[in-house]
């Protein structure tokens, strides 16, 4: 290209511009240059003419552009918004569901309606109360409760049953408790169990009356959203062993009988376990109970959170009356588990901790079904799954929370709190 | 048409609420978030704004 620019036949050449170029726009068709300063000027002009174009094309792409990115901050900001308000409405919806109910309600007390009449005299209990030598007045430490001389002739059908479980005076040690009244037996497991790691304990329970075994409410009082420390509940009922029940404060339906009192007999949509006085233990779907007919049939406990482990020929059940995440969290549990009259158990397991996973439901069931039981109900789980044995917590709760009340196994047959 | 406009975002915002509310009710059935009387008034209310602002679509887009 130089050498064509400086080629001397050229060179005095002068430049030849076509008439109608008046407009001082660049040549478009090829010109020869006469000179490299010359061809230099054009050359750079173009290039100069070049890059305006192109900024002014992308002055006109940015100008294109910019209501669409607007338009995108718009959509964004109104979106954070609603973000906003979903909150505002969710505050809103807790304080009306959550909050008020417990400051306007919380020290109503509900008094049961009525009282379960035992009209057959249960079959394996005859008059524990008037039979028994027990004492009367709630200890605040069951450890201090004086032996009670078993009286051979007057034992009751489950003491002669469960003869080898009962001791004629007060032992206790770290893990058990027998009296003539009451054998309680704490095993603890910690290790694999279905391929996970587990900590649960399983409190092995005799009673020799249904008496002995009781529910307590926080402050000795069923109150709407009532709560109390578990450990003071267990000393202040007199306690041997105790476990966090079925959350039923913060209702004001479906069946709920306690220590042979009724409070509510409406139907509802849980399953419902139900200890009658004659010892058994029975657990329903919604559809296989009349609230009237249970009552009637002798009901001395009821809870009303499930669902049942169990079914009826003591197999873990597979699918439960419940929701997908309280069947498949793997969550610290209590449930409560039948034997026979006068044979219990009471399983908790912990969670949530590096000490243990927690169980599902289909692994709580089985657990049950392993134990040999045949019946089985799952309690209030969680920081409530609290088990005390002599007033103080056995198991490692995976946090703190006030129970609203409490399944129990006592020496007394009152609890005057 | 601000007010419409307003109706709708309140109906999707009742709508993701709902949703929340769901899932808390899966947690633990026994807190009767689904249930409850407070809940029964926020389905009211979640009802009559989706209507209001259905209408207030259809009426617009037959103008």
């Amino acid at each position: 290209m130089e050498g064509r620019h400086s080629s001397p036949k050229h060179s005095a050449a002068p430049v030849r511009r076509p008439a109608s170029n008046t407009t001082g726009a660049p040549e478009q068709r090829p010109v020869r240059a006469n000179s490299e300063d010359e061809y230099r000027v054009r050359h750079e002009t173009r290039v100069k003419i070049k890059a305006d174009q192109e900024a002014e094309n992308t002055d006109r792409a940015v100008q294109i552009r910019k209501p669409v990115k607007n338009r995108g901050d718009s959509v964004f900001r109104q979106v954070i918004l609603d973000i906003v308000m979903t909150g505002v409405i969710l505050v809103i919806f807790a304080f009306f569901h959550h909050v008020l109910p417990r400051i306007t309600e919380k020290n109503t007390v509900i008094r049961p309606v009525s009282t379960v009449n035992v009209t057959q005299p249960a079959t394996q209990t005859p008059e524990v109360t008037s039979k028994l030598p027990v004492t009367s007045d709630a200890p605040a430490d069951p450890v201090e409760t004086e032996p009670v001389p078993a009286v051979i002739d007057n034992r009751t059908e489950w003491q002669k049953k469960f003869a080898d479980k009962f001791s004629d005076e007060i032992v206790i040690t770290d893990n058990s408790y027998s009296s003539p009244n009451v054998s309680v037996t704490i095993d603890t497991f910690s290790g694999t169990y279905n391929g996970f790691y587990q900590t649960y304990y399983v409190a092995d329970i005799y009673v020799a009356g249904i008496e002995n075994f009781k529910t307590y409410f926080a402050n000795n009082q069923y109150t709407y959203y009532g709560a109390q420390d578990a450990e003071a509940m267990a000393r202040n009922s007199g306690a041997i062993i105790s476990m966090n029940g079925d959350y039923c404060n913060n209702q004001k339906s479906g069946i709920l009988v306690r220590n042979g009192e009724v409070y509510y007999d409406d139907p509802m949509e849980f399953d419902l376990c139900v200890l009658y006085y004659d010892g058994t233990v029975e657990t329903y779907s919604p559809s296989e109970y009349v609230p009237a007919d249970v009552i009637a049939a002798g009901a001395y406990q009821t809870w009303k959170f499930g669902p049942k482990l169990l079914d009826s020929n003591g197999k873990a059940m597979t699918s439960f009356n419940t929701t997908y995440v309280v069947e498949k969290e793997e969550a610290p549990r209590s449930g409560f588990g039948y034997y026979e009259p006068g044979h219990y158990c009471f399983v908790v397991a912990d969670g949530r901790q590096n000490h243990a996973r927690g169980m599902v439901l289909t692994e709580f069931a089985q657990l049950f079904e392993d134990l040999g039981c045949v019946r089985a109900y799952n309690m209030d789980g969680g920081a409530s799954s609290v088990l005390t044995f002599n007033g103080s917590k056995y198991n490692i709760p995976s946090g703190y929370r006030e129970l609203g009340e409490i399944l129990l196994i006592t020496e007394t047959t009152d609890i005057d709190g | 048409m601000k007010f419409m406009e307003f109706l709708s975002h309140l109906a999707i915002c009742m709508a993701l609420a709902f949703i929340v509310i769901t899932i808390l009710n899966g947690f633990n059935p026994l807190m009767a978030f689904l249930t409850s009387n407070t809940t029964k008034v926020f389905i009211f209310i979640f009802c009559t704004v989706v209507i209001v602002s259905s209408v207030g679509a259809i009426v617009r887009g037959r103008k």
